[in-house]
């Protein structure tokens, strides 16, 4: 049901978030996301990784490979451009939210 | 558990693993793979379920690699790209010299692949620092055959030039033979010094008589110039003021005469008939040259006839040269004569009170009159360049704003800053040696067009030609030109942060830093260009009143020739007047020939002057107050000849010679001496030298005798027996083309006389022409510069304003939505054009003012302030950038609205 776009479009938002409250590596994000979207949003490191790639790349998040035992993990962070495309984007959602919300006549208390 | 990262290396699409970028994502990739093979392990997973379950998040590597490309902004890599990584891990291990060698050859393979991507880039560089390179290596070969050379003496700079001026310094004249003796005698500063006279002389080359230049000197001359000769030897000190006939060959002669024929001493030359014993030859470098004419070459050399030795201390007619002792400075020199001078000045009250010597190095006596037109001509050659410069500059701004994104992405896939700068300035190192390529192409062909428009009176015009230190040059000057303007645009490429450049679109052309130094560029150039456009009006300007100068007779169906008659056959002046009456008879008698005289100066020939007494009015006593005349004497009806108007009276007459001693004298001459007076009848004498009292019979016309430019001087015509001269010009006045004719004249001067040479051949019109050639020439060269700096700077705008408009699509199309109509758009995108050009004046009006300051010299007749020639030159610039911006403003109005709001 859910379009590719949107998927991009929101898997960014739900990355961003998850690291709004702490830095993360790849699976836990991964993992995080399938368990909040309640299995609407499937993990696989296919799609995953090229979106967190973009969003270093446009300044966003930062990786950083961190020794854990026997295993070399890369834990990213939010930067201060990706706070505040997070707030974009949340403020973009709720808009739209209200806006299909106020088309459809659901109402809210 | 499976190697992960092998597992991705296999299956992942990637050119080159060991790039940095691919390299941190496999790891990462795999290491996420790792993470859920784990924790599928850790929920009680059997190994190969677990791993079956981490392949499974890869169903397709192919569009993986798509994405994580689209992820890195990256577009499939080339063969370039590989090869270039490759490079770069050549240079991170710090390689062997072959590797240093293979990443050199690396780069120019990819900076040519490159520059081939973008043929009109590539081209148009090329073209413009050829263009503007080649201009200045021709103009600077010229220069430097012409001025920079120096003398082909040992120590050059040693060798002056002695001439006698007075206490006023107003001008300057050989020296006298017995002052000569005198200074070479009491001078402590000169380790040699020698005394020259030129002498022509007929010679006869395979059976033609021909006039030759050589000079009497004196044996110490040859130690002036410390030259030794080829063979033989040089004049020996007791040959000084013997009048033996012995001879020293230059190279030339002996080539020409003596097919170089090693056995030629004691052999004979006979110069005007008269043998000489050939004693010397000199080497093949050894110049001499006239003082007065660097072109006019000495050909041989013998001693001093024995009369030089009761020549008058005022009979001034002796270049002396010498040559400075060891670590003695001009100045010192100077002070030296000086000394001697005033000495002289108490020996000899009568000739020398008012006699003092000038010490002129001989480099600065030959060259510096003629450089002025040429370094004009250099500096507006070095204006093209400096425009050029801004348009290579401007296109390669341009081309950096266009190739940033590509460089961040070579930065983001792991090229070091370092490696980005050293790719971009081998391309800017192609660009310059192709454009010096190109350049040395132009100097070449442009030398041998050069070398037929050169003007035949500039010094040493024959060794102008292509030499190595100025292709040198050139290439090196191009180099320079090219590093320089690449180096910014490839700096800031390599700053620029990727991440931005990634970002950004293709902005850059117009706005921002670079917007801002292209424009800048552009406001030089124009500013340069009124400069330069100034410069050629008023040159232009200066050449059309110089021609529109009344020269004083009609240039038209004149043919001129000069004569000089040996001393030997024609041993009296009545022998001598004899001969030239016949040939003037002879001549007139000539189809086509209406009338036929002589003279001994034609005009802008110059001229030797006297000064004289005027009868009852004192004579005073300082010799130098009295008035200066030409001398002028002609055989025939010379005025009639040459057109000249006579104002007064009557031509000369044969009777003039004798009795009465008639004189015809000028306008300006009889307004000086005897002015609101009848001239007609008064007396005038040139002095002891010729005693007797002359009465002014007519009153002519006066003539150019000195150039256009110059002012008048008074002139006496003589009858020939008067002031007889071995030396004379014929004038034939023709009833056609005058070119048609020298054939007949030279068969019947030959029938007259088989050893008599014909020599200066050429026609009134050439005699005017030739005393414009300088100016011509630089004015040619100026004004081909200006059009060409017009057109760079055109393109320089068209540039800019094309920019413009492709990068404010977007703007122009909210205008012509908001309602602006075409013709305002049209005007909005010309007054930016326009504005630039008002800067650029702004600017040239100091640049205008500074050439004004340099073509002082050449400048004459026009105000070189005049508001008029600037509002002309500025028009010419305003009406330029319109039509440059024109086409990129056509091009705005045609832009549709809809489309130009989506592009953004």
């Amino acid at each position: 049901m859910f379009t590719p776009e949107l998927k991009k479009g929101s898997v960014e938002l739900l990355v961003l978030a998850l690291l709004a409250e702490a830095p993360r590596h790849g699976y836990q994000i991964g993992k995080l996301i399938e368990a909040r979207s309640r299995g609407l949003l499937t993990f696989r490191v296919s799609s995953l990784y090229p979106v967190l790639a973009r969003m270093e790349e446009r300044g966003w998040v930062r990786g950083r490979w961190v020794e854990k035992g026997e295993q070399r993990l890369r834990f990213y962070h939010l930067t201060s451009p990706g706070k505040a495309a997070l707030a974009r984007k949340q403020e973009t959602w709720r808009t739209y939210a209200r806006v299909i919300d106020e088309l459809t006549g659901w109402s809210h208390a | 558990m499976r190697n992960w990262t092998e597992w991705v290396k296999e299956h992942l699409p990637l050119h080159d693993f060991e790039a940095p970028a691919a390299r941190a994502m496999v790891e990462e990739v795999a290491s996420l793979l790792e993470e859920v093979y784990r924790a599928a392990l850790a929920t009680g997973r059997s190994p190969e379920a677990a791993d079956a379950e981490a392949r499974a998040h890869i169903e397709d590597w192919d569009a993986l690699a798509a994405d994580l490309g689209r992820a890195r902004r990256s577009r499939r890599e080339s063969a370039t790209h590989r090869a270039a990584e490759w490079a770069d891990r050549q240079l991170r291990e710090r390689g062997s010299p072959a590797t240093w060698m293979a990443d050199v050859l690396l780069d120019v393979r990819r900076a040519a692949r490159s520059l081939a991507r973008t043929p009109v880039f590539t081209t148009a560089v090329v073209l413009l620092l050829g263009l503007g390179v080649g201009a200045n290596a021709a103009i600077l070969s010229v220069l430097e055959a012409v001025f920079i050379k120096p003398l082909p003496y040992p120590a050059p700079e040693e060798v002056v030039t002695l001439w006698s001026t007075t206490v006023k310094r107003d001008g300057r004249g050989p020296g006298s033979f017995p002052d000569y003796l005198d200074w070479r005698r009491d001078n402590r500063t000169f380790q040699a010094m020698g005394a020259a006279q030129g002498m022509l002389a007929s010679i006869t080359e395979e059976g033609v008589p021909v006039q030759v230049q050589g000079s009497r000197a004196t044996a110490s001359l040859f130690d002036v110039f410390e030259v030794k000769p080829a063979l033989g030897r040089t004049i020996q000190p007791e040959e000084d003021a013997s009048g033996a006939h012995v001879v020293v060959l230059s190279y030339d002669i002996w080539n020409r005469l003596f097919g170089r024929d090693p056995e030629v001493l004691g052999k004979t030359l006979r110069l005007s008939g008269e043998a000489y014993a050939v004693v010397g030859v000199m080497p093949k470098d050894f110049v001499v040259t006239s003082p007065w004419n660097a072109n006019d070459r000495m050909l041989f050399w013998t001693p001093f006839p024995t009369d030089v030795t009761t020549a008058f201390r005022d009979s001034y007619a002796y270049p002396i040269y010498a040559r400075l002792r060891d670590g003695v400075s001009l100045q010192a020199a100077r002070d030296d004569m000086e000394r001697v001078a005033l000495h002289l000045a108490d020996a000899y009250p009568e000739t020398n009170r008012t006699i003092r010597v000038m010490v002129s190095p001989l480099h600065a006596v030959l060259f510096a009159g003629a450089s002025g037109p040429l370094v004009m001509v250099l500096g507006a050659a070095l204006l093209v360049l400096l425009i050029a410069c801004g348009n290579v500059a401007g296109l390669l701004l341009a081309r950096g704003a266009v190739r940033r994104r590509e460089v961040a992405l070579r930065a983001a896939l792991g090229a070091s800053r370092a490696r980005i700068i050293r790719e971009l300035m081998t391309e800017s190192g192609l660009l310059a040696l192709a454009g010096g390529g190109v350049a040395m192409v132009l100097v070449t062909t442009g030398i041998a067009a050069l070398r037929g428009f050169l003007p035949s009176t500039l010094p040493r015009v024959l060794d102008v030609a292509v030499d190595g230190p100025v292709l040198g040059s050139a290439l090196a000057l191009s180099l320079l030109t090219s590093l320089v303007f690449g180096l910014a645009p490839a700096l800031q490429a390599a700053r620029a942060s990727h991440v931005e450049a990634l970002k950004e679109g293709n902005e850059g052309g117009y706005r921002g830093w670079r917007g801002r130094v292209r424009r800048g560029f552009v406001v030089a150039q124009l500013g340069l260009t009124l400069a330069l456009l100034y410069g050629t009006v008023l040159l232009v300007g200066s050449y059309m009143r110089v021609r529109q100068r009344d020269q004083g007779f009609d240039p038209n169906n004149i043919l001129t020739a000069s004569v000089t008659l040996a001393a030997s056959r024609y041993d009296t002046d009545e022998a001598r007047l004899a001969f030239f009456q016949e040939v003037l008879a002879r001549l007139e008698a000539l189809p086509g020939v209406r009338q036929a005289a002589a003279v001994n100066r034609l005009p802008f020939e110059g001229g030797t002057n006297a000064r004289i007494t005027v009868e009852g009015r004192p004579v005073p006593t300082d010799p130098n107050e009295r008035p200066l005349v030409e001398r002028k004497t002609a055989v025939g009806d010379y005025l009639s000849v040459m057109g000249i108007p006579l104002h007064e009276g009557r031509s000369l007459e044969v009777a003039d010679a004798s009795g009465i001693r008639g004189v015809v004298i000028n306008q300006r001459m009889a307004e000086r001496i005897w002015p609101g007076e009848d001239p007609l009848g008064k007396h005038f004498t040139f002095g002891d030298a010729e005693p007797g009292w002359l009465t002014v019979v007519g009153v002519a016309a006066d003539v150019s005798q000195w150039g256009l430019e110059w002012g008048t001087l008074n002139e006496a015509y003589r009858a020939y027996p008067l002031y007889p001269q071995r030396t004379m010009y014929l004038a034939l006045k023709t009833d056609g083309a005058p070119e048609r004719l020298v054939g007949e004249v030279r068969r019947t001067l030959l029938a007259l006389d088989p050893n008599l040479p014909l020599t200066k051949i050429r026609t009134g019109r050439q005699l005017v022409s030739d005393h414009l050639d300088q100016r011509e020439f630089a004015t040619a060269l100026i004004g081909v510069f200006a059009v060409l700096a017009l057109v760079l700077t055109m393109v320089g705008i068209y540039g800019i304003i094309s920019y413009f408009v492709a990068h404010q699509t977007h703007e122009l199309g909210v205008r012509m939505a908001l309602g602006a109509g075409r013709g305002r758009l049209l005007r909005y995108v010309l007054g930016r054009g326009l504005a630039l050009a008002g800067t650029g004046v702004a600017v040239g009006v100091l640049g205008a003012y500074s050439a004004t300051r340099v073509l002082r010299s050449l400048i004459f007749g026009v105000s070189s302030t005049s508001p008029w020639t600037f509002a002309g030159a500025v028009g010419v610039i305003l009406t330029a950038t319109t039509v440059a911006a024109w086409a990129p403003a056509r091009r705005a109005t045609r832009v549709d609205p809809a489309r130009a709001l989506q592009s953004e």
